[in-house]
């Protein structure tokens, strides 16, 4: 069994993810712009060794941006071929799923696999969720609240990746203002 | 698209992978990268890789990494890449092809 974990995230802070979005949009950008100077360089028949700084670059951003990513996560084949998703997609499909339930924010969540990941940087698919969350003050049914984000966190799999039977624990670690997102 | 009757190149691939519906962009991996400039270096197979995609003929398989908008099912994305890479494929020989996706981020929905 391989467990990979969430960061922290904390209610009525500014949360990881969206600093992640932002240095996501930057590498995507960048990559862009290199695939277009490649492509001008080839047109031109240009057969230089020499790496322009945007090649180098490219090479930081690349290590920053798989240290975001973390290891691949084996999904379940499409019709036309294998896929893996990276931890950091897989988080991101976990905390929307959590934070569309009222009442509920997602702080941190933790995966099982099992053992078809492939090698130190592939995961197996997903057996269990454990999701760790904050429960708005106003709720009266914690009971309820964590029902709902069970079910919010399944259908999320069932219809984002057709995974239908992942195990989902549900944590309530920590209560927060209802306007608190 | 530079190869209408020739081969496809990795480059060709980029556009048809952006062309999907869903794709937010490519977001290369660091294995990708670093294959690439080594091509690049040494003069060899630039037309097989580029960051985020690698074109591998001999065993007939491409790798492709992408960041998706969190708009359509992840599931249906992928396979819409899968088919679209296949196709422009299928064009060129009769090469049954894999195709891996990588999906490294996911958007968050548009408001």
């Amino acid at each position: 069994m391989v467990h990979s974990e969430q960061s922290d995230r904390r209610p009525g802070t500014g949360s990881p993810e969206t600093e992640d979005d932002v240095a996501t949009q930057r590498y995507l950008d960048l990559i862009r712009s290199a695939h277009r100077e490649w492509g001008e360089l080839e047109r031109s028949g240009d057969a230089s060794v020499q790496l322009s700084e945007q090649a180098r670059s490219t090479i930081r951003e690349s290590v920053r941006a798989d240290v975001r990513h973390g290891a691949q996560v084996q999904m379940p084949p499409t019709a036309s071929g294998p896929y893996t998703m990276s931890e950091y997609a897989l988080r991101g499909l976990v905390r929307r799923a959590v934070d569309q339930v009222d009442g509920a924010l997602a702080l941190k969540a933790r995966f099982e696999h099992d053992d078809s990941g492939r090698g130190l940087r592939e995961r197996g698919l997903p057996t269990r969720v454990i999701c760790r969350i904050s429960a708005s003050i106003e709720c009266r049914d914690l009971q309820d609240l964590a029902d709902r984000v069970r079910t919010s966190v399944r259908e999320a799999f069932a219809e984002q990746v057709e995974l239908r039977d992942p195990v989902v624990d549900i944590h309530i670690e920590d209560l927060h203002e209802q306007h608190v997102r | 698209m530079s190869s209408t009757c020739a081969e496809f190149d990795a480059a060709d691939l980029i556009g048809v992978v952006c062309a999907v519906p869903g794709v937010r962009g490519i977001e290369a991996g660091v294995a990708s990268a670093l294959r690439t400039l080594d091509a690049r270096v040494r003069r060899t197979g630039g037309a097989r890789s580029r960051y985020g995609l690698v074109l591998d003929r001999k065993q007939g398989t491409v790798t492709v990494e992408v960041s998706l908008l969190a708009d359509i099912a992840v599931r249906k994305v992928v396979a819409a890449i899968q088919q679209a890479v296949q196709q422009a494929l299928d064009s060129e020989s009769s090469q049954v092809w894999q195709v891996l996706v990588r999906v490294q981020s996911i958007a968050a929905p548009s408001a």
